[in-house]
């Protein structure tokens, strides 16, 4: 397909299927992170950056631009992933907000240093996260510095669809739950919503933001 | 007497939860933030024995502890521990910062530090939240250090209650509405309700006791319920 992919976070193996999916789809991929693991899927260019540093970031960004010219679809995640227990098991607060800040307000800058390369591109914003995620469907106790912030991150996707949507960008948000079967990361990231060519357009999941899991069943916020 | 911890106490909504409680006949340990901020020295002199004003950054993990210190010398066990301090403002790397580390962070310090006074008594953790943290009604294009940290606080309350409500914890999350606060500083001119309306229903709210405890909703200043 030739489409641009920048795919961030390699700690999780569904971004590395996704990241593999688009380069077997003939995408030109490229895997982000502060540091890349000794194997990447073939056909994936690692991108080593630092969301946190302006430097950093800004090479990345002109590095895209000077091999792709532009960014087709981006997939954020969150890197960070202590383990740092439930409430009352004493929690490293130093840590926790560097996690916060790494996960969320990293993702965001990202984001918004690669906006000028996806708006020449066809303006696709992704994340593949979970359903731990969701405030209202979350079961687990444990590693809050992980989970409030991947349920930062969704508020963030929110705000951004709100402020990109009427621009014409399109939003992607995937719930990986190692069910076995389904939709894989890449095929629903690259999936159109309006599933009835003759239905109004305003009826699609375009206009709104919604979580969806393999079996693209809808995950509450 | 009963006795609650609230955290901002200076002004806005903080303040006037602790003039509700004392009224109630509560004792009020009263977190104070801005000690050249006049009203809680006032508020100390009309209620000498009732009222007890600590020192408390809730944003420092030292200064949590010393006030759960200094709480452990003033009563036996804490029934209530009201988390009301917040900040909003900014997006940039700084602020976002500040923002997680009060409104987020803070939470989870007050919680681990003032848990060990907490293991008797009415055992109730109320959160001062809000809408702006719920993402299925998020209609906001901007701002997102606030509404990013109130969702992160969310996920953090639904997880203590995972953990906390089979130990006999109840919780109370509350969306006090638009309340015409000093969230950014300033005391606001607009909005829909002074601090001390947004703090009448906290009250009952945090006092009374609920049919349903073992489910976490999140209410609002008009007893509403909203996603979180």
């Amino acid at each position: 397909m030739n489409r641009i992919v920048l795919l961030m976070e390699t700690g999780r193996a569904a971004t590395l299927e996704a990241a593999s999916w688009f380069a077997a789809h003939g995408d030109r991929v490229y895997l982000g992170a502060r540091t890349m693991p000794e194997q990447i899927p073939n056909g994936v260019q690692g991108l080593v950056f630092d969301p946190l540093c302006a430097e950093s970031l800004e090479e990345a960004v002109k590095t895209v631009e000077a091999e792709s010219g532009r960014l087709d679809i981006f997939v954020t995640g969150v890197p960070s992933h202590p383990k740092d227990g439930e409430i009352g098991t004493g929690h490293d607060d130093a840590e926790m907000l560097d996690t916060l800040m790494r996960n969320v307000y990293g993702s965001r800058i990202v984001i918004e240093a690669f906006l000028p390369l996806l708006r020449r591109g066809m303006k696709r914003i992704a994340a593949i996260t979970e359903i731990e995620s969701s405030n209202s469907w979350s079961t687990g106790r444990d590693d809050l510095a992980y989970h409030t912030s991947l349920a930062g991150l969704n508020m963030m996707g929110k705000i951004l669809f709100n402020h990109l949507r009427p621009e014409g960008f399109t939003f992607r948000w995937y719930c990986d739950d190692g069910v076995p079967g389904g939709m894989c990361a890449g095929d629903y990231i690259t999936s159109g919503l309006c599933y009835d060519e003759k239905e109004p357009y305003i009826h699609s999941d375009e206009n709104r933001l919604t979580m969806r899991d393999a079996y693209l069943r809808e995950i509450s916020w | 007497m009963k006795t609650v911890v609230i955290t901002g106490a200076d002004r806005g909504v903080g303040y006037a939860l602790c003039e509700r409680f004392l009224e109630g006949g509560w004792h009020v340990i009263a977190g104070q933030f801005m000690p050249d901020w006049p009203q809680l020295a006032a508020l100390k002199e009309k209620h000498p024995k009732q009222l007890d004003v600590l020192p408390l950054d809730v944003g420092s993990t030292a200064s949590v502890e010393s006030a759960a210190a200094q709480t452990a010398k003033l009563c036996d066990h804490v029934d209530l521990l009201v988390s009301c301090a917040g900040i909003a403002g900014g997006d940039t790397y700084e602020k976002t910062r500040a923002i997680y580390n009060v409104n987020v962070l803070g939470a989870v310090r007050m919680v681990e530090h003032f848990l060990p006074l907490m293991q008797t008594g009415l055992k109730r953790l109320a959160f001062v939240s809000s809408e702006a943290g719920s993402v299925s009604v998020a209609h906001r294009d901007g701002g997102f250090a606030y509404t990013t940290s109130k969702t992160a606080l969310n996920m953090l309350v639904r997880r203590m209650f995972r953990t906390l409500q089979p130990q006999g914890y109840t919780f109370r999350l509350y969306h006090p509405g638009w309340v015409r606060s000093y969230m950014s500083g300033q005391k606001s001119t607009i909005g829909n309700f002074e601090p001390e309306e947004a703090a009448e229903t906290a009250y009952r709210q945090f006092t009374t006791d609920r049919e349903a405890e073992d489910v976490l909703v999140m209410t609002d200043v008009s007893d509403e319920l909203w996603p979180y």
